[in-house]
């Protein structure tokens, strides 16, 4: 001690005393200002991760023409946004002061409205609610009203074509927070479209399913019926999805549906008996979002698990799900395997899950796929239907009456057209200068872009009302039994690749090329002399009654 | 690079100071040179070479012009190093209005339009080209010799703490610190203080009342939008009851002042950590009891500028009243065209150009028989209406946003709404006018001017550093905005 104290003494006199409090402080501030660097590179503390999922912001490699056109700059400047020192507790510091003070949450319009009594939506809800919703996707209710219904018309156009493969597509009607818990919701605050006309993706397209007798199961209406009588809250509080509790009957609503749709015996759900927990995770996902230091007070809901009735004499189908993320509450809950042979998820059109080969839907075949599916269930909920079920009613259309190469070529005659006009060229060139992408590039893409965007414009068979017209593979071969003589077909010779060491090291070479995994490249390669079998006669397929 | 990033921040600003302080003192102006190019290219890469050109040609058209006894070479070395800046802030900032407004009397009068490639304006181009002019012209004055060591002059035009948006500092106010300055551990402190409460008005108090701006009047220019997001901006402007649109423009005036004076802040105490004593650029603007000393108090830098480089020059009030209004309007017109190439940065200048003849004609001694208090408020609201001006470049937008505040159907807004905005607003508020008080001018001269104690500098450098803190929270939290998962 007495050391120490010399030491002191020592600094003291050489600061003059006086200026020993001030050269701390300037240290201090020096240390301050290089904390979150330290924290950065040392990892000293461990903070709670931040809830949610956010676009990732990637490190931005220095070229010149990057450097010069600000791009490296501004790739930086998110790239440390997202990645500095201290920025979990710091962000969670300044979301409780936000919370504490003004009852809202972060971010340009808020993640979340909070409601009465404590109840918390996301914006589209309300925006949902309010029937003001389809200005994030359309400039005008007529322009959204029609997108809308010419959405009905493909699925309706889906639903006849794939019935005679017995293959039963139907929408199921999500219901949102909004919809079932209105009383809850805030205040109307939002006075910008007072004067707009009004509309709901929901009433358009469930009148026009009714209209042209579309398969429909209205889960929301389902729900509606049971909330005045149900002893539980179909929607937690603080959550944006049903309850997991909840999740658990529309589960078995839709696959009680199915049984019907389909006339086939799908094994029961069993529920077992419920108990009453603190909320999890998944009941409280909105709250999750606020990201605050003291957690809100934790409600109590029921939980339960299901399980199937092990019925021997049922079927597993095979089901795709399309559809947002209500279904992971579902999947979460019920053990789907023990209801069907495959239930791949293709979440918003775009990534698979559920699926032990694909992990995008870009890399499916698309047909084959649909075919051999038993059920495909168009699965939004309100505020997701304005996006007109991400692509998938226009790209399935396409694969089910038009061959690879009629694609191909109107693809080609597009990018043709734009080849010749010069505004157009111009326009594409001036925007591969600003992009630094190459031309070739973005006139692809644009092509793609129309052909994904209006493709009865460019195939006329998808004007009538329901196309005869259909794809070579599709009118060659395709029923049940014929997709099973091909899957086996196929497995047969992924056996013959898997067992001989010198194609399987061919096998890793193209996946490394081709930027895919094994497996896929395995899968592609077997469908790929499969298909190659079947247009040369070597593999005999029925043909489709 | 601006101030209020992470990048300046946490990174750029704590390895500056730490190179900056463990170098020996004669090599510290040559860190902050290298400092300073290395921000202004972080910027502006595609100017950085021109600035650099611009600045070493004028030094030595400088150096040349001062040796010289020739009268005449002087006075051409002289233009000719004013013309180098002028003209091109001429080409960078008023290159796209230029050709705007010819195109469109080309339309009028049926003639095809000229095509020219948009021109980027490199940041900051308006204060080091007028810095430059200082130094140009007090030199030939005879103010101050020129500086010997080009180093030192590119350092005075290029410092990064005030390149961006001033204060414009003079070069005879500057010249000597350059050469040899004493930095002590209260300046250090003091400075960091400063550059603190800067950044709480620019983070804290400017960006959360812009980002309500914004939400009504969209972008300041509307070259981005499409015909769609213009017309619903109109129609939001349109919708507008009068309570929500006074909020509006009262909320872009207290933005733009926390704003400014912020970065002003963070320059000055950027400057001071190092030693510098930057001129002040603000002194409480919006307690002014008329426009003639808004003028003295807002963006004094610039006030003094065009005072000793434009409306002296033209003549001043030395030949004739006549005269002086002319020249009042000349300068207030062009102070109006130096904040940004539109015509409603004009239209703002001329307004306050007619509010300083008016002062000077009869409206100055009005305000002085009316007391203080009313004659503040009266200030403020006419400020606050000529603010409409700046902020919103299209003359019908801003038309239809005055008569929205002048439409009288005003309505009870609930203050939960927008708790936050409202409650930053009586901040503002709360700063803006708290030295019209005896009490309020005491806190603002400990706070700004004088040295603390001991036990005074613990208690600020807590709060300073919990400010800093804060700041750094906001910044990043409200860009923050997660999904439960991902969407597509």
């Amino acid at each position: 001690m007495m050391r120490i104290f010399f030491v002191f003494l020592q600094i003291n006199v050489f600061f003059k005393v006086k200026n020993l409090v001030k050269v701390i402080l300037f240290t201090l501030t020096g240390l301050l200002l290089f904390a979150s660097m330290f924290q950065k590179i040392t990892h000293l503390w461990d903070f709670k991760k931040l809830n949610g999922v956010e676009i990732p912001s990637p490190k931005p490699a220095l070229t010149f023409q990057n450097y010069r056109d600000g791009g490296f700059q501004d790739s930086t400047e998110a790239f440390l946004k997202q990645h500095f020192g201290f920025r979990e507790p710091l962000i969670r510091f300044y979301n409780q002061y936000l919370w504490d003070f003004y009852k809202t949450s972060n971010g340009n319009r808020g993640i979340l409205t909070l409601g009465k009594d404590g109840w918390l939506y996301e914006p589209w809800s309300v925006d949902d609610y309010y029937q003001i919703q389809y200005h994030q996707h359309a400039s005008s209710a007529k322009e959204m009203t029609e997108q809308l219904l010419s959405e009905a018309k493909r699925v309706y156009q889906l639903q006849h074509i794939l019935e005679p493969y017995g293959t039963h597509l139907f929408v199921c009607l999500v219901p949102s927070k909004d919809m079932l818990y209105p009383e809850h919701l805030p205040e109307k605050q939002d006075t910008r479209y007072d004067d707009e006309p009004k509309m709901s993706a929901r009433s358009v397209l469930k009148d026009e399913y009714k209209r042209l007798d579309v398969n429909v199961l209205d889960m929301g209406e389902f729900f509606q019926q049971m909330k005045d009588t149900a002893d539980f809250t179909i929607f937690p509080k603080t959550g944006t999805h049903w309850s997991k509790y909840s999740s658990l009957f529309a589960a078995d609503t839709l696959f009680r549906y199915m049984e019907h749709l389909g006339n086939i015996n799908i094994p029961n759900m069993v529920i077992g008996p419920r108990t009453l927990q603190d909320a999890q995770e998944a009941d409280t996902d909105l709250e999750n979002l606020l990201n605050l230091i003291r957690p809100l007070p934790r409600p109590q809901y029921y939980y339960a698990t299901a399980t199937s009735d092990k019925d021997s004499t049922a079927v597993k189908p095979k089901m795709i799900i399309i559809g947002d993320s209500f279904w992971w509450n579902i999947v979460y809950q019920v053990p789907i395997q023990e209801f069907f042979a495959e239930f791949p998820y293709w979440y918003y059109n775009s990534s698979i899950y559920y699926d032990p080969i694909h992990h995008s839907v870009k890399d499916i075949n698309l047909t084959k796929e649909l075919l051999s599916a038993d059920f495909i269930v168009l699965f939004y909920s309100s505020a997701q239907l304005y996006k007109l079920n991400n692509n998938f009613t226009k790209k399935a259309l396409l694969a089910l009456c038009y061959d690879p190469e009629e694609i191909e070529s109107a693809h080609a005659k597009l990018e043709q057209n734009i080849r010749s006009d010069s505004d157009w060229i111009g326009r594409l060139q001036k925007a591969s200068q600003a992009q630094g992408k190459p031309l070739e590039e973005l006139i692809h893409n644009e092509a793609q872009w129309l052909i994904d965007s209006h493709p009865e414009r460019f195939f006329p068979a998808l004007n009538d009302s329901i196309p005869t017209k259909r794809s070579k593979w599709v009118e060659s071969c395709l029923t049940k039994d014929s997709l099973y003589i091909i899957e086996q077909e196929t497995e047969k010779i992924i056996a013959n690749i898997r067992s001989n060491e010198a194609q399987m090291e061919a096998m890793r070479e193209k996946a490394q090329q081709q930027g895919k995994t094994l497996e896929q490249t395995i899968h592609d390669d077997a469908r790929w002399i499969v298909n190659y079998q079947i247009e040369h006669g070597t593999l005999q397929i029925p043909p489709h009654k | 690079m601006v101030f209020s990033s992470n990048v300046f921040l946490l990174y750029f600003m704590p390895a500056f100071f730490l190179v900056y302080f463990l170098m020996p003192r004669k090599i510290r102006n040559y860190v902050l040179l290298l400092a300073s190019l290395i921000f202004y290219a972080w910027g502006a890469p595609e100017f950085i070479i021109q600035l650099i050109a611009s600045t070493v040609a004028n030094f030595f058209l400088v150096k040349w012009m001062c040796k010289t006894e020739k009268a005449g070479l002087k006075k051409l070395l002289c233009g000719l190093s004013i013309i180098i800046p002028i003209g091109l802030l001429l080409f960078y900032k008023y290159g796209n209005f230029t050709m705007e407004n010819l195109n469109a009397i080309l339309g009028l009068t049926g003639h095809a339009p000229l095509t020219w490639k948009r021109i980027m304006l490199p940041i900051g181009i308006s204060f080091f080209s007028f810095q430059s002019v200082t130094y140009t012209l007090d030199t030939y004055r005879g103010v101050n010799k020129p500086m010997e060591k080009l180093t030192d002059f590119v350092l005075y035009i290029t410092m990064f703490p005030q390149l961006i948006a001033g204060p414009i500092i003079r070069y005879c106010d500057v010249a000597d610190q350059i050469r040899s300055r004493e930095s002590t551990m209260d300046d250090r402190l003091q400075g960091f203080y400063r550059f603190v409460i800067g950044l709480c008005k620019k983070i804290l108090i400017a960006d959360v009342i812009g980002a309500q701006v914004d939400a009504i009047l969209g972008p300041a220019n509307f070259s981005l939008l499409d015909a769609d997001q213009i017309s619903n901006i109109f129609t939001k402007v349109a919708n507008l009851d009068s309570t929500t649109a006074w909020i509006v423009s009262l909320a872009y005036t207290f933005q733009i002042y926390f704003d400014f004076a912020g970065y002003s802040d963070m320059a000055i105490g950027l400057g001071r950590i190092m030693g510098f004593k930057f001129p002040e650029n603000f002194d409480n603007p919006y307690t002014s009891r008329s426009i003639t000393e808004f003028w003295r108090r807002w963006h004094k830098t610039l006030g003094a500028f065009i005072m000793n480089y434009l409306y002296i020059p033209l003549g001043g009030n030395r030949k004739g009243k006549g005269r002086m209004y002319f020249n009042l309007w000349v300068c207030f017109l062009l102070s109006g065209l130096w904040h940004g190439a539109s015509w409603n940065f004009v239209v703002w200048g001329a307004l306050h150009g007619f509010f300083i003849c008016a002062d000077k004609l009869f409206l100055g001694n009005v305000m002085k028989k009316i007391g203080k208090v009313p004659s503040v408020i009266l200030t403020f609201l006419t400020v606050n209406l000529i603010w409409v001006f700046f902020r919103v470049e299209d003359f019908g937008l801003a038309w239809l946003l005055i008569k929205r505040m002048f439409a009288f159907d005003f309505a009870l807004l609930p203050f939960s709404a927008n708790a936050q905005l409202y409650v930053t607003m009586i901040v503002a508020d709360f700063f803006s006018f708290i030295t019209l008080t005896k009490f309020g001018q005491k806190v603002e001269e400990k706070v700004y001017f004088n040295d603390f104690t001991n036990g005074q500098h613990i208690a600020v450098w807590i709060v300073a550093a919990f400010a800093f803190v804060f700041c750094v929270a906001a910044l990043n939290a409200s860009s923050f905005s997660p999904f439960i998962y991902f969407r597509f």
